[in-house]
């Protein structure tokens, strides 16, 4: 996609950066599941990450957000670097919203009451406030009327946008997307990934791991393979799926379109 | 096969039902009569003339107030067994009943043409039968037992609760016995020591349990090692030989009186137990009791101010450090204001033994340390099993949206695990209580203790043993009861 | 780097991939999971020395009063009793003297042959009945169940006929009265159970009802209750001149306990079977006791083997309780040998006591594994 078409829809991208990984490496036990990764994300990126199972794109995203952590290299997230500093790693986590492939959903809450958890007690705001902007958000994923149903009694899409939602009202700067459609039946995924393109369309910064490449083609401005821990190709999604220069990314892309 | 319509064939195959099931609930009768009279009475008239007599016994049972209320149920209860025979006629009728509802007004669907083929029938058929097995068979048992009772000439009933007792009790709490008091008051006695040893043993268990089901899912193997070795050691050793032990090993070789082992120059350990300092509460001391429940009604209200001025300003209050203030700091003041209106009765020893002070005997605490240690390793296993039934999702999910560890347990994980550890948590408390009851195996003086000293002086054993599965039973429907309830309540919410 | 990534603006491939490596010392090996589950942060630092100090105070404890300071023989207390300074531990020599009537009560010793018979033949049963893949289940549950109680009955109890002298059971005692109490609990209890359990879930209301009662009834009140119920009620429920063997007694107490409990568990897994198979036994026509014994109860019972196995525990813990009663099992014959003036000494009731919890440990223990590893297998075998 070129710049002009970006910016036609509004989506543009700013030098500043928001993400950096620095010759990152993690191990699980012996196993070298991230080698030497480096990333740089600027403000207003769509980035998407897509591979075989196994490739560690996971974990890549979890280390932003510090869900797993890297052993050597450098994560740095709005200018804080990564450590063991708990206070930091809230902060950070404040500011980067997460959505996961099984929602993750809290059952014992209803919708309403997973969108102001957090904003009530992190961000210390009155509930009325945080009422507010959470059916604000639940209108943008359009699904004002579940409001005070449990998460049990929605379908899987509905859960998954109540998630974004979530995710959403503590106004994070950036969103990361573990495989958001995978879990869902085809029906159910257009209505997921309609909220995450009227996402992108409004500025957010974002790293999405999916293997719908209709999405990478329609909203992304870098597509990243990984394989065995590591970026093996990036490019912007036009060339990228036109004309893939690794043998790898080729065989891949062979197989996920047919 | 006759050229009959459906709706007449169908006409006749409920006649002839009807008219089966009325045979056999007749043979029913019969063969239950035959039983009852065989059995029991030795001729059948014996059953009739008997019921003219149970009426009267219950009636001058509901009209004999000077055993006091334990005698007045105890009637009520032995006429209510004596009558069981008539509500077990009374329930046949009631069956017979149910099967003509069935038939003329319940179940208008096609019946099988032959009746011992028909699913209904065979169904309530063998329903019948079993019933009036049932019966015989308690009738039966029922009538050896008055036989055999009357055979040793032992009256049956409950009179005897109000006679002396003659025993001493090492344990009363709460009321007042001397040896000279009722059996009806020392059942009363074990059944307060058997509830006060649960009670305290319950909240210690919960808090061990607690402890230990945490530290088995530290992520530091040596702790969780540790909490896995204790429970996989306690729960596999029977309690009463945990019991045995602590009361024989730790505490009986205990010096005596004379030379007992002192702490803090006024806690005293020997072999007749734990003696202590006594408080003695003068006049001001009200005034501190006071300030304590002030303290906690003002707690309560604060948390509920504060939590609704979050809700509004988004401002939080640190309701757990001013409630421990108001709690424990109020009273104290109080304390010192008026004067500290308490002093101690400090035990001292005369003769051989101690007098004075507060003393627990050496069986409760050698009951309450096995039951605790036993009952908090299962405590351990469910608190472990309830937070791991929290998917990790949820965990990381919380974290996410930036929450501390302690806002995401309070949150997001205890109220999940609470739903599953609060049900099998409930039974855990109810086989605690029932474990109590070991204690009679070194004579702490609970429900069962007494009972059986009762039994053993008296010989009134029918009357004791239902008098302790009525204690046990009613605990046990209560706790269900409650489960019931918290199923119910906790479902509603999830849906 | 530069040589394997080709960059231009922002896209990049490579041309070779990078070789795995070894993650850095510090986090692998013995090292890396030492820092990882011992020393991970201060606070985990002091609870594992915290933790290895109470370890080892107890393991010292045990091994100074169990080995070092043990006394392993001698004919009385004497050998027991500290004199001349040395710490005594353990006296183990008590033990040695009792260990036969531990054992086997008061069963005579040229008779206890038997005894081992039984047992040998009830392990060989066992060991066919709980290897998962060992062949031939239903008949070694028959033999279990049906031959070998009526066996062991009679080379325990005797036959004059067949040359075995008549053992009264008041005779019996120690390990083998346990032993026996248990067994019959669980040969009685496993069927009682499961016919509670279907009476619970029957259509009928009579039969639900009165399993309901049964049921609720045993699980309500304690088992020493019960033990005493059977031990002074039950000769008042018989006929005048029946009498009822003094260890018959407390096993129906037992029996009737235990099936309750045991009714709860087969439920549980009478619930868990789906819908389906009972719609599917149905539409082949089979009867209520056809589908129940060909298709359900056999995937019932299956799946809440661990429940069973934690049930027969429960059970052999508390037929320790009998010992209250009077009779002499394990822990009654022990609490009856520490009376021995001959070894009254400090050292006797504490060696006794971890001597039992030793047994009864064992015997526990071994059956909870087992039960776990029926979890796992069970668990595997569903995924497959
Ligand atoms: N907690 C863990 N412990 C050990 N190995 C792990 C752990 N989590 C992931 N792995 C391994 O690390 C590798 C990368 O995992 P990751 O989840 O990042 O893959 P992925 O690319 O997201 O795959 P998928 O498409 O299946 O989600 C996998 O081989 C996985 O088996
Ligand atoms: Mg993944």
């Amino acid at each position: 996609m070129s710049i002009e078409a970006q910016e036609k829809k509004g989506m543009s991208v700013s030098d500043e950066v928001v993400v950096e990984m620095i010759d990152v490496n993690k191990w699980y036990g012996d196993f070298h599941v991230l080698r030497d990764i480096n990333l740089t994300v600027y403000r207003g990126e769509r980035i998407v990450i897509c591979g075989p199972s196994g490739s560690g794109k996971s974990t890549l995203i979890r280390c932003i957000n510090r869900l797993e952590e890297h052993q050597a290299g450098k994560i740095i997230v709005l200018g804080t670097e990564l450590t063991e500093d708990i206070k930091k790693i809230e902060e950070i986590r404040r500011e980067v919203g997460m959505v996961f492939q099984h929602f993750n959903l809290f059952p014992h809450l209803t919708v309403l009451e997973n969108c102001t958890l957090a904003p009530i007690w992190v961000k210390r705001m009155p509930k009325k406030e945080a009422e507010e902007i959470a059916m604000h958000f639940l209108e943008k994923v359009r699904i004002p009327d579940q409001a005070h149903k449990y998460p049990g009694q929605l379908s899987g899409g509905q859960q998954q946008r109540v998630a974004i939602a979530r995710s959403l009202c503590m106004n994070p700067q950036v969103m990361l997307f573990d495989e958001p459609t995978s879990a869902l039946d085809p029906e159910m995924i257009k209505e997921v990934l309609d909220v995450m393109v009227d996402l992108a369309e409004s500025g957010m910064t974002m790293l999405v791991v999916t293997h719908e490449m209709g999405f990478a083609r329609q909203v992304a401005n870098r597509v990243i393979f990984m394989d065995q821990g590591q970026i093996v190709e990036q490019n912007e999604p036009e060339e990228f799926f036109t004309n893939p220069k690794s043998d790898r990314t080729k065989l891949f892309l062979s197989q996920i379109l047919h | 096969m006759s050229v009959a319509t459906p709706a007449v064939r169908e006409n006749g195959a409920r006649s002839l039902r009807l008219g089966l099931v009325l045979f056999f609930t007749a043979l029913s009768y019969a063969i239950f009569y035959w039983a009852a009279s065989r059995f029991y009475y030795g001729n059948a008239t014996g059953l009739l003339a008997d019921l003219g007599s149970y009426i009267g016994n219950i009636a001058a049972a509901l009209v004999d107030f000077r055993k006091g209320v334990l005698g007045w149920i105890g009637g009520i209860l032995v006429a209510l067994a004596n009558f069981a025979p008539f509500f077990a006629l009374v329930y046949i009728i009631g069956v017979g009943l149910r099967i003509l509802n069935w038939l003329l007004l319940e179940h208008p669907r096609p019946a099988s043409p032959n009746p011992l083929t028909d699913r209904h029938f065979r169904n309530i058929f063998f329903e019948l039968l079993m019933f009036t097995a049932l019966a015989v068979f308690v009738w039966w048992i029922v009538g050896n037992t008055v036989t055999n009772l009357q055979e040793r000439k032992i009256a049956s009933g409950f009179d005897f609760l109000s006679a002396t007792a003659g025993f001493g009790i090492n344990q009363v709490l709460f009321i007042d016995y001397t040896e000279s008091s009722s059996y009806g008051t020392a059942f009363l006695v074990g059944l307060i020591n058997t509830l006060v040893l649960s009670f305290i043993g319950i909240v210690l268990a919960t808090i061990l349990g607690f402890i230990v089901g945490i530290m088995r899912l530290s992520k530091n193997w040596v702790i969780a090692k540790l909490a896995a070795g204790y429970v996989e050691i306690f729960r596999n050793i029977p309690l009463l030989l945990q019991i045995f032990a602590w009361y024989n090993v730790a505490l009986k070789p205990l010096p005596h009186p004379r030379q007992s082992i002192v702490l803090f120059d006024s806690i005293y350990l020997n072999n007749r137990g734990i003696y202590s300092p006594k408080p003695i509460f003068e006049d001001g001391w009200g005034f501190v009791v006071a300030a304590f429940f002030s303290g906690i009604i003002a707690s309560i209200a604060i948390a509920r101010w504060a939590k609704k001025r979050q809700m509004e300003t988004g401002q939080p209050f640190p309701v757990f450090l001013t409630s421990l203030g108001l709690i424990l700091g109020l009273p104290l003041i109080v304390f010192f204001l008026t004067g500290m209106p308490v002093h101690f009765d400090y035990p001292h020893l005369r003769g051989f033994n101690f007098q004075g002070g507060m003393r627990v005997i050496p069986e409760f605490t050698a009951m309450l340390m096995a039951l605790t240690i036993y009952t908090a390793t299962f405590i351990a296993e469910i608190v472990r099993a309830g937070i791991l039934a929290v998917p990790h999702g949820q965990t990381e999910a919380a974290l996410a949206l930036g929450l501390t560890r302690g806002q995401m347990l309070r949150l997001v994980i205890i109220p999940q695990a609470l739903r599953v550890i609060i049900p099998p948590l409930t039974s855990q408390y109810l086989n605690l209580t029932k474990n109590s009851s070991l204690a009679v195996a070194i004579a702490y003086p609970d429900l069962v203790a007494v009972g059986g000293i009762i039994l053993n002086q008296s010989g009134q054993a029918v009357e004791i043993i239902a008098l302790w599965m009525l204690v046990y039973l009613s605990i046990s429907l209560a706790t269900s009861a409650f489960m019931n309830w918290y199923n119910a309540k906790m479902k509603l919410v999830e849906r | 780097m530069t040589d394997t990534v080709k960059e231009h603006k922002r896209s990049f491939y490579r041309t070779e991939m990078l070789p795995p490596k070894p993650p850095p010392p510090a986090s692998t090996g013995v090292l890396g999971w030492m820092r990882e589950n011992l020393f991970s942060s201060w606070w985990h630092t002091i609870l594992t020395f915290v933790g290895l100090y109470i370890i080892w105070l107890i393991v010292s404890f045990l091994v100074q009063f169990a080995i070092i300071d043990a006394v392993w023989s001698g004919q009385d207390r004497t050998a027991c009793l500290a004199d001349g300074g040395r710490e005594i531990g353990a006296c183990w020599a008590f033990i040695r003297v009792w260990h036969n009537k531990y054992m086997f009560g008061f069963y005579p010793e040229d008779q206890q042959w038997r005894v081992l018979v039984v047992y040998a033949i009830g392990a060989v049963l066992l060991a066919f009945l709980l290897i998962p893949r060992a062949p031939g289940k239903r008949l070694v549950m028959l033999l279990l169940f049906v031959i070998y109680p009526v066996l062991a009955y009679i080379l325990l109890y005797g036959m004059s006929s067949l040359g075995l002298p008549v053992i009264e059971t008041t005779r019996w005692g120690g390990l083998m009265l346990t032993l026996v109490i248990a067994a019959v609990g669980i040969v009685i209890s496993l069927p009682l159970g499961i016919l509670f359990a279907l009476g619970r879930r029957s259509q009928m209301p009579v039969i639900r009802f009165i399993s309901i009662i049964f049921i609720e009834f045993w699980r309500g009140v304690p088992l020493i209750t019960v033990l005493f119920m059977s031990s002074v009620m039950l000769p008042l429920f018989l006929p005048e001149g029946v009498t009822l063997d003094k260890v018959i007694r407390p096993l129906v107490g037992v029996a009737l306990f235990a099936s309750a409990y045991m009714a709860e568990v087969v439920r549980g897994g009478l619930q868990a079977i789906p819908k389906g198979q009972y719609e599917g036994a149905q539409a082949l026509g089979l009867t209520y006791w056809q589908m129940m014994l060909l298709i359900i109860l056999p995937q019932a019972l299956k799946m809440v083997i661990p429940g069973i196995v934690n049930t027969f525990i429960g059970l052999f813990k508390d037929t320790s309780l009998v010992s209250i009663i009077g009779l002499f099992d394990l822990l009654g014959i022990a609490q009856a040998s520490l009376a021995d003036a001959k070894w009254a000494t400090p050292v006797t009731a504490p060696t006794v006591y971890l001597y039992l919890a030793l047994v009864y440990w064992v015997f526990c223990f071994g059956m909870s594994r087992y039960s776990i590893f029926m979890e796992n297998y069970l668990h595997t075998g569903h995924k497959r």
